[in-house]
Order: structure tokens, then C-alpha cells, then sequence
């Protein structure tokens, strides 16, 4: 019985070993830092007061696209943005930008103003991307599309088809 | 039921259960599946988040723990070493994994489960057929392990076990 024993807390508490040993490494590392943020109130994932306050009306969207205001960043997997997307939108896949930080940071300015989207208003993409964005490379001006795509298409508004230049 | 097909169902459902876990912690690359929820914890602590059951320090610590934790049992499923210690901790698994299904079904909420991988969306009621499935893989898997027998050496063996060595 106390073998029984012994040899399930082995198992239970070699995983939170493996565990330790993986954050450690990670962290240090650097590369995979993104994805060990805790979203904390300040996520726009987690808190939807945050994505409302970070959040642009569709009608603002709509100008500032027009106008290129602002840099419009499309937060989706490169197959759906190639599918179509809002014209003028950069493609930065939270999946990616999770893996390597510096694709993002390389191309888009600190200071930049910027507005993500993703596919609809439950696609979590966006905010994803608006947590690495705002709590780990502090990002200042960055907001929130929350209609997604879809209320674009929706408005019968131009699509750009084609993979990110 | 004889020895040798009691051996077999044991390590048929065994090793089941080993792949299932470990496809749950490791996801399948290059697949729909697409990589698991050990690569990417920070989503899969918002995955946890939706079933609102765990306390918010405790989200991030659970989602690095418990895709080790599947991987863990997963292999020790599959290897065949400590199989009693193994099936219990994937039991008590499917357990946790039931209960938390079934609360959210009476509760009415919409989660996301990446349980298999990040191409993976589940909902509240596959997951709890799924879970219910693996328990009752378990305790047959743990049945046809059957009692263990106490050896001369002060550790235990398994009649699936002694069958092995006749």
C-alpha cells in the first residue's frame, strides 16, 4: 500500500516538476514568453469591459480603413486573411506572433495606431493579440474591432483577396 | 474469462487511453488537430477560464500542470509500468473532467475545450461522452488488472501480471 502510494505521488508530482522545468526555460528563453502571460483583468480575452473600453464602433472602423488612419492589423490565420480580408489590413496571426515576438515588433512602430480585428465578435484572435500587444511589448495606441470580418462583409463592404506582401 | 484475454483487454484499453492522453497533451502536428495545449498554455488557461470552476490564481499554474500531468499518465499507460498507479490517475482524470462537463451542461455555459489540440473545438456534451467513455475504460482496464498479490519482496503484482510470467 505505502508503495502504491509513493509511486502515485511520483506521478503526480513529476509532471509539476516537468512543468517548472518548462516555464524556467521558457521565460528564459525569451522567445516563448508570450505565451505565459496571465490574462489578468487588463485582458481583453478574459475581461469584456476591457475589449469595450479598447474597443472601436463599426462606423469609426469603417473611417479610419478608408482614411488609413490608423494600421489595420488582421489577427487570423494566413489562409482565412488570404480568403479575404479589410483592405489595407496587415496580417499578424496571434499564433505566430506567440512563437516569435520580433515579427511583430520588426514591422509595426511602437507608437503606431493601430486596430485588430479577427473574424467574428466571439474570435478570440484579436484579443489575444491585444493582450501581447498591450501587456508584454506595451503597445500604447492599440484597439479593438470587436465585430470582426464578418460585420464587414456583412455591410457588403470591398474585400482584398491575396496572402500578406 | 481466462488469464490470457484479461491481459489483452487490459492492454488494449491501456494503451487507448495512453494514446488518447498523450494526443491531449501533445496535439497531432500537421493535422486538423494541430499542436496541443502543452506548446500553449496561455490558451489553454482562457480554455479553463470559460468552465468558471477554478479560482483565478490557480488557472495558469492548472493549464503547464495538467498537459504534463496527461502526458505523464499517457506514457506510463502506454509503456505499462506502474499500470495501477497509472489507470487510477487517468480515472481520477475522467472523473474531474466529467464533473466539470456535467456542471457546465446544468449551468447552461458555452465553453471552449482545445482539450485535443488548438484545431479542436468541443462542446459541453461531447466532452462529457468522451470523459464518460474513458472512465469507463479505466475501470475496465483496472478490473481485468485484477487484485494485486502480495510478493515475497514486499511489492505488489497484478494477476494480469503473473499471467504474463506463466
Amino acid at each position: 500500500m505505502i508503495g502504491w502510494i509513493l509511486r502515485t505521488a511520483v506521478l503526480v508530482l513529476l509532471p509539476a516538476a516537468c512543468a517548472c522545468g518548462h516555464y524556467l526555460i521558457a521565460t528564459w528563453s525569451g522567445k516563448r514568453a508570450t505565451h505565459f502571460i496571465v490574462p489578468s483583468s487588463q485582458s481583453a480575452v478574459v475581461n469584456p469591459s476591457v475589449a469595450k473600453r479598447a474597443g472601436v464602433s463599426f462606423e469609426t472602423f469603417q473611417r479610419l480603413v478608408v482614411g488609413r488612419e490608423v494600421i489595420i492589423i488582421d489577427a487570423r490565420h494566413p489562409d482565412e486573411y488570404a480568403e479575404g480580408h479589410v483592405p489595407g489590413a496587415k496580417n499578424f496571426h496571434v499564433e505566430a506572433v506567440e512563437d516569435d515576438v520580433t515579427l511583430l515588433t520588426s514591422k509595426i512602430d511602437q507608437m503606431a495606431d493601430i486596430v485588430l480585428y479577427c473574424a467574428t465578435s466571439e474570435c478570440e484572435d484579436s484579443g489575444r493579440l491585444f493582450d501581447i500587444m498591450t501587456q508584454l511589448l506595451d503597445y500604447p495606441n492599440v484597439r479593438l474591432f470587436g465585430g470582426g470580418l464578418v460585420t464587414w462583409k456583412r455591410a457588403r463592404l470591398p474585400l482584398e483577396k491575396g496572402p500578406s506582401p | 474469462m481466462t488469464d490470457t484475454s484479461r491481459r489483452w483487454i487490459n492492454r488494449v484499453l491501456r494503451w487507448s487511453l495512453g494514446v488518447v492522453f498523450v494526443v491531449a497533451a501533445l496535439g497531432v502536428p500537421g493535422t486538423k488537430l494541430g499542436f496541443g495545449k502543452i506548446y500553449h498554455p496561455s490558451s489553454f488557461a482562457n480554455n479553463i477560464r470559460t468552465y468558471e470552476m477554478v479560482p483565478e490564481p490557480l488557472v495558469f499554474p492548472l493549464a503547464i500542470y495538467l498537459p504534463w500531468l496527461e502526458l505523464t499518465t499517457g506514457l506510463v499507460l502506454l509503456a505499462g509500468v506502474w499500470k495501477r498507479e497509472g489507470l487510477f490517475v487517468a480515472m481520477t482524470l475522467c472523473v474531474v473532467l466529467l464533473v466539470a462537463n456535467m456542471t457546465v451542461l446544468i449551468r447552461g455555459l458555452e465553453i471552449i475545450c482545445g482539450c485535443f489540440g488548438e484545431g479542436y473545438h468541443g462542446s459541453a456534451i461531447r466532452e462529457s461522452l468522451i470523459s464518460g467513455a474513458m472512465l469507463t475504460a479505466t475501470v475496465v482496464a483496472s478490473v481485468m488488472l485484477g487484485p494485486p498479490t502480495h510478493r515475497r519482496d514486499g511489492g505488489d503484482q497484478t494477476a494480469a501480471d503473473s499471467g504474463a510470467a506463466a
